[in-house]
C-alpha cells in the first residue's frame, strides 16, 4: 500500500528494492536532493502503464514544488518489504503479515483486562477467516482455553465440515448474506450462493447465536424481491433457541482509499449511500418476518 | 437555574479580573509600624488588620458572602511574597493571556508605597539572595522551577472539623495546648507560645470579619426594598453572626462556615491551589440530611445555594503571576478541586444523594473554578460513574476521575493511618493527601527531557554552553546504551541534589520569615503541636518533585537505542549532530527517529521498560530525601502548563522533536504518537507504579461522535475501570474536535466560551498561550476504540 500524500520523493524506496520494481521518475529537471542512484534506477519511458497489471502511484507536488511520478510494476514486487522499512515517511505498507498462533495469542492477552471489563473479546474476521480453518482452529481453542469470548465473521463460503469443526469455539457467528438470487449472487460476488444458504441452514440447528448481516448496497442487493426471499428464508429456518436476528449494514464509500492505496480500480464509485429512510424502511420491511433488525453503521 | 443564579454566573462570567492594591497597602502598613515581635505575631496582627478593615462586598441577589478582595475578580496582591516591579505591572496589563488590569491609582501606590518598602524584603528576594550559584544556574536553564519564589506554599485541603467545631471550639484547643506547655523540658516551649497566642488572634479575626458581614447585610437589609431579599439579608445577617464562631447548624450555615474561612486563607497568603473543601458530599450530606427532613430546606434551594457557593470560586482569580511561575501555570484558576464519591471513613461507598446533586450543579453552572473531580472506588456503583461521565461527554473537561482505591494505597505506603488515608483524596491537579492533616508541598517541576539533554552532552546545556552538571562522559565514546543510562542517571541525582538542597532553605524560610497561624488552626496537628502549618505542625509533611515530559524522555532514550545501539543505522557522533542542528541538513534522521523507533504509549515493551526505568530512578534520586519538616521529599508526575515551557528551553530531542516545542505532558505519551487506541495508552500508563507517587496525570482525548449514545457511556466507563483496575492513579477526557480547536484558534471571539481540559485543571482556551493551544490539538484525537 501506498500512501501518497506522506511521499517525500526521496526515492530511497528505488534504490533499495532488489528487483528493481520501483521507479521515480522526475517531471522538472532540477532535482538535487533525490536519493543518489534513484532517477539512474529507471525514469524510462519504456515502463508503460497498463491498467491492471502496474500501480500507478501518482505523487503531487513536493516542497519544492515539482512534480514527480512514482511506479511500482507488480510483476517485479515480491513484497519483500525492503521498501517498507527504508522508507523515512512511513508512506509504504505491506498489508498483512505472517505470525504464529503464540504471536497471535500473546497479541490478544494484551487487553484481557479491558475484556473482562466489558464483556468483550476477539472477532476473527477479514477476508475470511475460513480460508485459514487450522489457524483459526487453533487460535479459536486457545482463546477458549483462556476463557475469552470468540466471534468470528465469514461469508459462509466453505465446506460443511470446516465450519461445522470451528462452531463449538465460537461464542458469536456473524454470517453475511449479500443476495438470494444465485445468478445475481454469482454476477456480483463470482460464486453460487448454495453452499453458503445450506451451511446456514445447517448452522442455525446447531449454534444458538448467529447474527446475519446484510450489506445493503444501492441498486444492487436493496431490491424487494431480495429482501423478501432474505425474510422469508431466515424466518423459516429453525434458529437454536434463539430469536432470528439480522443486522443491516449500509454501504458506506470508507473503502475507497484503501482502493487508491492499492493502486486498484474501484469498480462502483457511482453507487451513493443509502440514506436513513431507505435503511429504515428495509428493517422495517425484515421485521414483518418476525425478524429482530440490527443496525451497523460505520463511524 | 433560577434568575438570581443565571444572572450572578453571567456577571462572574464577564468580570474581568484588575489588581486590587488594598492588602498590599493594609500589610506594608502593619510592617511599617510593627514593633518588635516574633513572626507569627506579626503575621497574626496582619491577619487581624486584613479581616478588621478590608473592604467588604455583598453583591446583589448573592446568598452566600465574602470576597478575598474588595468585589468579585478584585485581585489582591502579596507584596511580602513577592512584590511587582513597575515592569511586572506592566506585563500583567498588557499581556495578551491571563492579564489583569491595571489601574494608574494602582501603579502610583505600588510606586510610591509598596515597591520601596518591600523591594528587597519579599520572600521572592530574599529566597534568590540564597540560592547558591548551582540553583541559580540550573533554575534559569529550565532544570526546574521554584514553586514558592511567588506563591507561598499551600498544597492542603480540609477535612470536615469546621462542621463539627466553632472557633470558639478550637480557642478552647488552644487554650488547653498552652495550657500544656512544658517550660522546663521542652526548649521550644516559647515559641510554641508564640505560634498558639498567633493562632488564637487569628481566629478571634476571623469571627470578628464574619460579623463585620451581619452588621453589613443588616444594613443593607434595611435600605432593601424588595421583601424577598430583605429577608435572605437578615437570614445571611443571622448566619454571619453564628458561623464560624459557632458550629453550623444547617446547609447553609456549613457552606457559609467553610467559605469564610476559605477567604482567610487566601487572604493571609497567595496559597498555591487556594484551599479546598475536599469532600465536600460527604461533609455536607448530614446537614442536607437533616434540613430536607425537617422541612428547612427543599432540593431547589440546596441546589441554589451550592450553585452560589460555586461562583464564589469563580470570582477569585489565581493571583497574578509573572516570569517562569506564569509559565508553569499559566491560568486564572487557583485549583481548588471538590473531590465526589469515594470512600466513608469507614471504607464504605460513599456516593450519597448530594453527590448527584452536586454533579448536576456542576454539569449547569459549568464554570472555570472550582475543579471538580470524581473518586471511583471499586465499591463505588457503576452508575455514579455513568452520571459523571455524562458530564464528561460534553467535552469541558469536568470532572476528572480519580482512583480511590489506589489514592488510598498511595497514602497507606506513605505511612498514613486507615482512617486518614479513607478521609483523603486528591487536590490541585492530581495530588494525594490526607485532607485536614497533611501538607503535601509541590515545590517545583524537574524537566526530565532536559536532564537527558545534559547527559547526551557531557552536562554541558547545549543551549547556552554553560556546563551546568558533572562530566558523564562524551556519548560518541559510549560503547553500549548502558553508558547512556549511567550518564542520565549521575545527571538526575546531580540535579535533584540541588533542587532539594534548595528546597530545605526554601522550607525553614518560610517557616522562620512566614509562618501561617491562620491556615494552621485547620489543619491538624499544628494546634495540639503548637508548630506551625509552614515548620511541620501538620501530622504528615512531605515535599514533592514533580516530574515532566516522561514520554518525550522515554522516546528519546528508546530512539538512542534502538538506532545507535540496536540496529546501528546511525551513530552517536551522526544523532548528535542532527539534535544539535536542530536537524537542519539531516532531515531523514529525524524521520526515521519518528516514525521508526518504539514509542511509549502503544503497549511496547521496547519503549515502555524505558519508561518505567526512568521512572525508577526519579522516584530512587528522590524518594526519601528527608526535607526539614520531619517528613521527606516524594515525586508526583504532573505538567500544569509547564511542559510548554520546558519544551521552550529544550533543544531538539532523539524521538524527533523539533528544539523548543513543548514536551509529553503528564504520563500522557507524546502527542500524536500513540497510535494503537486508547486500550494501548493505558497499559503503558498503567507500567509505572502509581503507588510510588503521590499523584500521576494522564490526558485523553476524543471526538464527540465515538461517545455518543448509551454505547458511548458504556464504553468510556469500561475503559475508565479497566485502567484502575491496572492501577492508574487518574484519567481526565477531552471531548472535542481538532476542528473546532482550530476554529477557536483563528476566531477566538466566537469560542469565548469554550472549555478545554488543559492538565488538572480545565480553562478557556483563548485564554491559552498559542504553544499551548497548538500542543492540545496535537494531542491523539482517538477515533475508535
Amino acid at each position: 500500500m501506498f500512501f501518497s500524500d506522506r511521499c517525500t520523493f526521496c526515492g530511497t524506496c528505488v534504490s533499495v528494492c532488489p528487483n528493481h520494481a520501483v521507479t521515480l521518475k522526475a517531471v522538472s529537471r532540477e532535482s538535487n536532493w533525490i536519493h543518489p542512484g534513484a532517477l539512474e534506477a529507471g525514469s524510462r519511458e519504456t515502463d508503460r502503464v497498463h491498467p491492471g497489471q502496474d500501480m500507478l502511484l501518482e505523487g503531487r507536488g513536493s516542497e519544492m514544488n515539482r512534480a514527480y511520478e512514482i511506479h511500482t510494476l507488480q510483476k517485479k514486487c515480491i513484497a519483500c518489504g525492503e521498501c517498507v522499512k527504508a522508507c523515512p515517511s512511513g508512506a509504504r505498507e505491506v498489508a498483512g503479515r505472517v505470525v504464529t498462533s503464540d504471536e497471535l495469542t500473546r497479541e490478544i492477552m494484551k487487553d484481557v483486562v479491558f475484556y473482562d471489563s466489558s464483556g468483550g473479546g476477539v472477532t476473527f474476521s477479514g477476508g475470511e477467516p475460513l480460508l485459514q480453518p487450522d489457524f483459526l482452529l487453533v487460535l479459536l481453542r486457545e482463546c477458549k482455553e483462556r476463557e475469552i469470548h470468540t466471534a468470528v465473521d465469514t461469508c459462509g463460503f466453505t465446506e460443511w465440515e470446516t465450519l461445522s469443526a470451528i462452531v463449538p469455539y465460537v461464542d458469536l457467528i456473524l454470517y453475511d448474506l449479500k443476495c438470494m438470487d444465485t445468478g445475481m449472487h454469482f454476477q456480483f460476488t463470482g460464486r453460487s450462493n448454495e453452499v453458503i444458504l445450506e451451511n446456514l441452514i445447517r448452522l442455525s440447528k446447531i449454534h444458538s447465536n448467529v447474527t446475519v448481516r446484510f450489506p445493503l448496497i444501492p441498486g444492487i442487493n436493496d431490491n424487494e424481491e431480495n429482501i423478501v426471499s432474505m425474510g422469508e428464508f431466515l424466518s423459516s429456518l429453525r434458529w437454536e433457541g434463539n430469536q432470528p436476528r439480522i443486522n443491516v449494514l449500509p454501504y458506506h464509500k470508507t473503502g475507497i482509499g484503501k482502493y487508491e492505496r492499492l493502486g486498484r480500480a474501484y469498480s462502483i464509485p457511482h453507487v451513493v449511500q443509502p440514506t436513513d429512510e431507505a435503511v429504515g424502511c428495509v428493517r422495517d420491511r425484515l421485521r414483518r418476518f418476525g425478524l429482530e433488525t440490527g443496525l451497523e453503521e460505520a463511524r | 437555574m433560577t434568575e438570581r443564579i443565571a444572572l450572578l454566573r453571567e456577571q462572574s462570567l464577564k468580570a474581568k479580573p484588575y489588581i486590587s492594591t488594598e492588602r498590599a497597602e493594609l500589610v506594608t502598613a502593619v510592617y511599617k509600624n510593627a514593633r518588635v515581635a516574633s513572626p507569627p505575631i506579626i503575621r497574626a496582627l496582619v491577619f487581624r488588620t486584613l479581616m478588621e478593615r478590608k473592604t467588604l462586598y455583598i453583591n446583589d441577589g448573592e446568598l452566600i458572602v465574602g470576597e478575598r478582595g474588595p468585589a468579585p475578580k478584585a485581585t489582591p496582591t502579596y507584596p511580602e511574597i513577592c512584590c511587582h516591579s513597575l515592569i511586572d505591572l506592566e506585563v500583567l496589563d498588557s499581556r495578551e493571556k491571563i492579564s489583569f488590569a491595571v489601574s494608574p491609582e494602582a501603579r502610583n501606590i505600588y510606586e510610591e508605597e509598596i515597591i520601596p518598602f518591600w523591594k528587597g524584603r519579599s520572600m521572592r528576594d530574599m529566597i534568590f539572595t540564597q540560592m547558591t550559584d548551582e540553583w541559580k544556574a540550573a533554575y534559569d536553564a529550565g532544570i526546574f522551577t521554584e514553586f514558592m519564589e511567588q506563591r507561598s506554599p499551600g498544597h492542603t485541603v480540609l477535612d470536615d472539623k469546621i462542621y463539627k467545631k466553632g472557633l470558639l471550639d478550637f480557642k478552647k484547643d488552644i487554650r488547653e495546648s498552652l495550657a500544656s506547655l512544658d517550660y522546663v523540658g521542652d526548649s521550644r516551649a516559647y515559641d510554641k507560645h508564640e505560634q498558639l497566642v498567633a493562632m488564637d488572634i487569628c481566629l478571634d479575626a476571623l469571627i470578628h470579619f464574619a460579623r463585620r458581614h451581619a452588621e453589613k447585610a443588616l444594613e443593607l437589609a434595611g435600605e432593601e426594598k424588595d421583601e424577598r431579599r430583605k429577608t435572605e439579608l437578615a437570614q445571611i445577617a443571622e448566619i454571619c453572626s453564628h458561623v464560624p464562631a459557632y458550629a453550623p447548624r444547617t446547609f447553609w450555615e456549613a457552606l457559609q462556615a467553610y467559605w469564610f474561612v476559605h477567604v482567610g486563607v487566601i487572604t493571609e497568603y497567595n496559597t498555591w491551589d487556594s484551599f479546598n473543601p475536599g469532600r465536600l458530599d460527604q461533609h455536607l450530606y448530614p446537614f442536607y440530611k437533616k434540613d430536607i427532613e425537617e422541612g428547612r430546606l427543599t432540593e431547589e434551594e440546596a441546589k441554589e445555594l451550592l450553585q452560589c457557593f460555586w461562583i464564589k470560586f469563580n470570582n477569585q482569580p489565581a493571583p497574578p503571576k509573572v516570569g517562569v511561575t506564569a509559565e508553569e501555570s499559566a491560568t486564572y484558576t487557583d485549583f481548588a478541586n471538590i473531590n465526589l464519591g469515594g470512600l466513608t471513613a469507614d471504607g464504605s461507598d460513599g456516593v450519597n444523594d448530594l453527590t448527584y446533586l452536586i454533579l448536576n450543579v456542576i454539569d449547569e453552572m459549568r464554570l472555570l473554578q472550582p475543579s471538580s473531580n470524581i473518586q471511583l472506588s471499586s465499591k463505588n456503583p457503576d452508575r455514579f460513574l455513568r452520571h459523571a461521565l455524562r458530564i464528561v461527554r460534553k467535552g469541558w473537561g469536568q470532572p476528572s476521575i480519580f482512583n480511590a482505591d489506589m489514592v488510598v494505597q498511595e497514602l497507606l505506603r506513605q505511612g498514613k493511618s486507615l482512617a486518614d488515608a479513607r478521609c483523603g483524596g486528591t487536590s490541585g491537579c492530581v495530588e494525594t493527601g490526607a485532607f485536614g492533616k497533611e501538607s503535601y508541598i509541590l515545590t517545583g517541576y524537574f524537566n526530565l527531557p532536559k536532564v537527558l539533554e545534559l547527559a547526551l552532552n557531557d552536562g554541558v546545556d547545549p543551549r547556552s554552553g554553560i556546563r551546568l552538571g558533572p562530566a558523564t562522559g562524551c556519548p560518541k565514546e559510549f560503547e553500549s546504551f548502558d553508558n547512556v543510562l549511567h550518564a542520565f542517571e549521575k545527571q538526575l541525582d546531580y540535579f535533584v541534589g540541588v533542587k532539594i538542597r534548595g528546597n530545605n532553605v526554601i522550607e525553614r524560610m518560610y517557616a522562620k520569615y512566614m509562618p501561617a497561624p491562620f491556615l494552621s488552626l485547620f489543619i491538624d496537628d499544628c494546634i495540639k503541636k503548637g508548630i506551625d502549618y509552614h515548620e511541620g505542625g501538620a501530622r504528615y509533611n512531605i515535599s514533592y518533585i514533580q516530574g515532566v515530559g516522561i514520554g518525550t524522555a522515554t522516546d528519546s532514550l528508546a530512539a538512542v537505542r534502538h538506532h545507535v545501539f540496536d540496529e546501528k543505522t546511525l551513530t552517536m557522533a551522526d544523532l548528535i549532530s542532527a539534535i544539535h542542528s536542530d536537524f537542519v541538513g539531516y532531515e531523514d534522521v529525524r524521520m526515521r527517529l519518528m516514525r521508526s523507533s518504539p514509542k511509549y504509549g502503544n503497549d511496547d515493551d521496547r519503549a515502555d521498560d524505558l519508561m518505567t526505568w526512568i521512572f525508577r530512578a526519579f522516584f530512587n534520586s528522590v524518594e526519601g530525601s528527608p526535607n526539614t519538616k520531619g517528613g521527606v521529599h516524594r515525586i508526583n508526575m504532573l505538567p500544569t502548563t509547564c511542559h510548554v515551557y520546558f519544551g521552550k528551553v529544550c533543544g531538539a530531542t532523539p524521538d524527533g522533536r523539533h528544539a523548543e516545542e513543548p514536551l509529553s505532558e503528564g504520563i500522557s505519551p507524546v502527542q500524536g504518537r500513540d497510535r494503537k487506541g486508547p486500550t494501548s495508552v493505558m497499559k503503558s500508563a498503567a507500567k509505572m507504579d502509581h503507588a510510588l507517587t503521590g499523584g500521576t496525570l494522564l490526558n485523553m482525548k476524543f471526538t464527540p461522535k465515538i461517545l455518543e449514545g448509551e454505547e458511548g457511556i458504556l464504553n468510556l466507563a469500561h475503559l475508565v475501570r479497566s485502567y484502575f483496575k491496572l492501577g492508574g492513579h487518574h484519567v481526565q477526557f477531552n471531548v472535542v474536535n481538532a476542528e473546532t480547536l482550530r476554529a477557536a484558534q483563528e476566531d477566538p471571539e466566537n469560542f469565548r466560551n469554550l472549555i478545554v481540559r488543559v492538565a488538572g485543571y480545565s480553562d478557556y482556551f483563548c485564554d491559552l498561550g498559542k504553544a499551548l493551544q497548538d500542543e492540545i490539538i496535537a494531542r491523539t484525537e482517538h477515533a475508535s476504540f
